[in-house]
């Protein structure tokens, strides 16, 4: 086990490291210039900014410059807003984190419940309701939700009630959390419901069911001890995807709610060339995303024993 | 173990509901406003700057050697008074006594020659050094010497002057100085009569060596609340990035006393639609609006910004270095219609290059209207005009398909289809549209790399030559690379008329000029809408000040 995640992290080190090079290289090759700002500017100018940010020497010299300051926490400093790459980081991840992890949770338990309950039900009024609302989860994107909440349950509901019940924008207390991360979940909690009827229904028509309730187990007894358990596991796989899509697809809700997270400028960094924030981002969020897509193979192994991760061969 | 997570889960989760319902917005208090700024100000380093939201937020906390009134007139700030030399060129600016900066520092003209080196200083990488070094003695001399390399040919090469030489060199040829502690001097290179004006501007601000110095120094002055020492009507008490930022009234201003607000936060609501749902919660006093959503508010305001919108056209690309071709193109466009469509609120069709928010409508005014022939909407004549140009060129109207440049804004991308749909129906032209980045759009500008672009262009001073200027041949913004010699030798003259009456008339020899030769086809002049809540008054809004809120109060 321990060879096995040392390898799994080497590869990891050398993703993260082709994936450094690659946005390094691909974002030079963007068209536009961080120091232009619509109006002329001298040359000499854009030369002293250029050296300030390093950005005059030979691009494999500055490849090399980013990733030794990178080894020891320093991803340099944004073009755009002059203060240091990491400072930014440090003080909107947490946000979008936060962020992913309340819509993640609630997809995860409201997905489970509702493919549950549909796969119960089947066919019945409660299997019809789950399914329509997640296929309307899939098909309406995550802003549509947001701006419908932000109205509907924000303002109106405030102005209805004359109190503040839900925020309209801004973060830090429960209220400004619930609606952002509700809508964000939208799509996740659709998917998830969705798999777990499936995988559900055929777990209730496997043989060891029918021989549970040949044993005379309780109804109750049987779905949560026998089904549930090995219904979940397909729901486990998709974990890694559905994670990595919360956590870093809150850009447009975070937007909406005027949220301070990452999103924002991991998005806006490629439209202002501002490469520091570019390459500090992206860094930031593959590292996350890889390290985060080996905690849930790991998981996967303690969830499921008969999975041996150690002897898997390539 | 297990219920011991449980137990830990459900206690969170209970404390995290009790959260609920005890959120911020709402209204603030009596003499408090929340205003939406729109996007977080990418520094606060007045020397460095070039951003409009930065500058918003600076006017309320540092003090010029003057501030604008609610017409854009100069009043005074950090200078009590000023006088003027007989050639209208060189001013003395005399400061008040016992101004105080926020690190308890005093005000004095040392700030001002401080700020002012550092802003010519070509390695300090102030983008707008090159904008005023022409109108101030000695900033070209001192900009060149300092950003001149050992090899002139290898930029990469080490600095010709000495890092220690600087301060001497400046001392001997900088055109402001300090004359004593409370009296700074400055010397144009003309006879400008929006001298004065201009020291409002950001740029010529002052700013405190120590508090700089402590900050650490260029780069890192003014990104951050407590990296910023302030002079004005309030201070930054909190700066929460992306979100917003908060001044709070400076009881060490020297007119304080009339200072009503106590406070002001500024919000950083990018979403429209977000601001005006905070708007309607009542939890925001005022907010910008564009298209669609301006006739929603019943109450809704508009000033003229001072920008106009245009096309711009590559004269070194055949066949746009034909006049009638940039004529034709510009008369095929109902401006007016443009305006109703897309932009929705009373923005004007142009009558001349400069827009009647600068000089106060003054000049706009002398010349009356000289767009009447490319703004008429005689089709008819457009296109005759077309083929003509075409024809000089080697052209036929069939092989004629010119390619516009916008950015990717949905904004631009409207007006882009806008503009297509106008030169197909009434000139039968078909317009390619080419949609790149901002950034990228300004690139391909720079390189010349465009034959048609939709450009934008706000004003620096409240001078018509602040958009006069800039089709003089080889100004940097003259991306079309239009050439006039008489048009050169007309902006040269009048910068050094001192006679207000003379200066204009030159100046409309140079839009007469623009008129008939059309470098750039002009659509409208831009007026920015924005509403405000009943309790809100006392708001002023200019071309130049843009949002101005230090003498605003509450009335409930």
């Amino acid at each position: 086990m321990k060879k096995y995640v040392l390898k799994r992290l080497i590869y990891a080190l050398i993703t993260i490291f082709v994936l450094l090079a690659l946005t390094f290289v691909m974002m030079h090759m963007l068209p536009g210039d961080p120091f232009n700002t619509g109006k002329a500017m001298s040359e000499s100018t854009k030369q002293a900014l250029r050296e300030f940010y390093g950005l005059d020497k030979p691009l494999v010299e500055q490849f090399i410059m980013y990733v030794k300051n990178a080894c020891i926490g320093d991803l340099g400093v944004s073009i755009k807003y002059n203060r240091p790459v990491m400072d930014i980081i440090l003080d909107t991840f947490p946000v979008s984190f936060q962020l992913g992890m309340f819509s993640l949770i609630f997809a995860v338990i409201a997905g489970v419940a509702l493919g549950a309950i549909a796969a119960i039900r089947r066919g019945k009024a409660a299997d019809t309701i789950a399914m329509t609302l997640s296929v309307i989860g899939v098909s309406i994107p995550s802003f549509i939700v947001a701006a419908l909440l932000q109205y509907f349950i924000a303002l109106k509901l405030n102005q209805l009630l004359g109190t503040q019940i839900f925020a309209i924008t801004g973060w830090g207390n429960l209220n400004q959390i619930i609606l952002p991360a509700l809508a964000l979940s939208f799509s996740s909690l659709a998917t998830v419901s969705r798999l777990m009827r499936t995988s559900m229904l055929d777990v209730l028509s496997s043989d060891y069911i029918k021989t549970a309730k040949a044993k005379g187990l309780s109804e109750r007894q049987i779905l949560w001890k026998h089904a549930l358990r090995n219904a979940i596991m397909p729901v486990i796989t998709v974990l890694g995807p559905i994670a990595a899509a919360v956590l870093t697809g809150g850009f447009v809700v975070e937007n909406i709610f005027n949220i301070p997270g990452m999103g924002k400028f991991f998005v806006l960094a490629i439209k202002e060339n501002d490469y520091t924030l570019i390459a500090g981002t992206t860094l930031f969020y593959g590292a996350f995303l890889i390290i985060a897509v080996l905690i849930v193979d790991l998981l996967y192994g303690v969830i499921d024993p008969r999975i041996n991760l150690a002897s898997e061969k390539e | 173990m297990k219920k011991n997570w449980f137990a830990k889960a459900a206690a969170s989760v209970t404390c995290l509901a009790m959260l609920v319902g005890c959120g911020s917005g709402g209204s603030a208090g009596a003499n408090e406003i929340t205003i939406n700024l729109g996007a977080e100000p990418p520094e606060m380093d007045s020397i460095l700057t070039t951003s409009a939201g930065s500058m918003n937020v600076l006017r309320h906390c540092v003090e010029g050697l003057v501030s604008l009134d609610a017409n854009d007139e100069a009043v005074p700030g950090m200078a009590e008074s000023w006088d003027v030399s007989d050639d209208q060129k060189t001013y003395t600016f005399h400061l008040r006594k016992g101004a105080k900066w926020s690190n308890g520092e005093e005000v004095t003209a040392e700030d001002f020659v401080f700020a002012w080196n550092q802003h010519f200083n070509a390695r300090t990488g102030a983008p707008y050094a090159s904008t005023w070094m022409t109108k101030i003695a000695g900033a070209e001399d001192i900009f060149n010497a300092t950003a001149e390399k050992v090899d002139p040919k290898d930029e990469k090469s080490d600095y010709k002057m000495a890092e220690a030489d600087i301060p001497k060199y400046m001392e001997e040829h900088a055109g402001w100085k300090a004359v004593d502690k409370y009296t700074f001097q400055v010397t144009f290179t003309g006879p400008f009569q929006y001298a004065v004006v201009l020291m409002a501007f950001p740029s010529f601000f002052p700013v405190n060596k120590k508090a700089y110095d402590a900050a650490g120094g260029n780069n890192n002055y003014g990104t951050d609340a407590d990296k910023l020492a302030y002079n004005g009507p309030f201070t930054i008490t909190s700066w929460a990035h992306e979100d917003s930022i908060v001044l709070e009234k400076n009881p060490d201003y020297w007119n304080a006393e009339n200072i009503k607000l106590d406070k002001i936060t500024m919000r950083m609501i990018s979403q429209e639609t977000t601001a005006i749902n905070e708007f309607n919660n009542g939890s925001i006093d005022m907010i910008g609006l564009t298209g669609d959503n301006i006739k929603q508010f019943k109450n809704a305001q508009g000033f003229d910004d001072g920008g106009a919108w245009y096309f711009e056209f590559n004269s070194k690309v055949n066949p746009f270095n034909n006049a009638k071709v940039r004529k034709a193109l510009t008369l095929g466009v109902d401006a007016q219609a443009m305006i109703d469509t897309i932009v929705k609120n009373d923005s004007k069709v142009a009558t001349t290059f400069t827009p009647p928010a600068v000089a106060q409508g003054e000049f706009t005014e002398y010349c009356g209207d000289l767009f009447k022939h490319i703004t008429n909407n005689d089709y008819s004549e457009a296109k005759a005009l077309l083929e003509e140009g075409l024809k000089e060129e080697g052209l036929t109207l069939a092989e004629f398909s010119p390619e516009l440049l916008c950015d990717d804004s949905s904004a631009a991308k409207q007006q882009a289809e806008f503009l297509q749909a106008q030169l197909k129906e009434h000139l039968g032209v078909t317009l390619n549209i080419r949609q790149v980045t901002y950034n990228a759009r300004l690139d391909a500008m720079d390189q010349g790399d465009f034959e048609i672009v939709f450009a934008g262009w706000s004003p620096d001073y409240n001078d018509p030559m602040t958009y006069l200027d800039m089709w003089v041949t080889g100004n940097g913004n003259n991306h079309g690379k239009w050439s006039n010699a008489e048009y050169d030798k007309i902006i040269k003259e009048a910068s050094q008329i001192a006679d207000k009456e003379a200066y204009y008339a030159k100046l409309k020899e140079a839009e007469e000029i623009l008129a008939e030769e059309c470098p750039i086809g002009f659509i409208y002049d831009r007026q920015t809408s924005y509403v405000t809540s009943d309790r809100l008054k006392g708001v002023i809004r200019t071309a130049f000040q843009d949002i101005n809120l230090n003498y605003a109060y509450v009335e409930e």
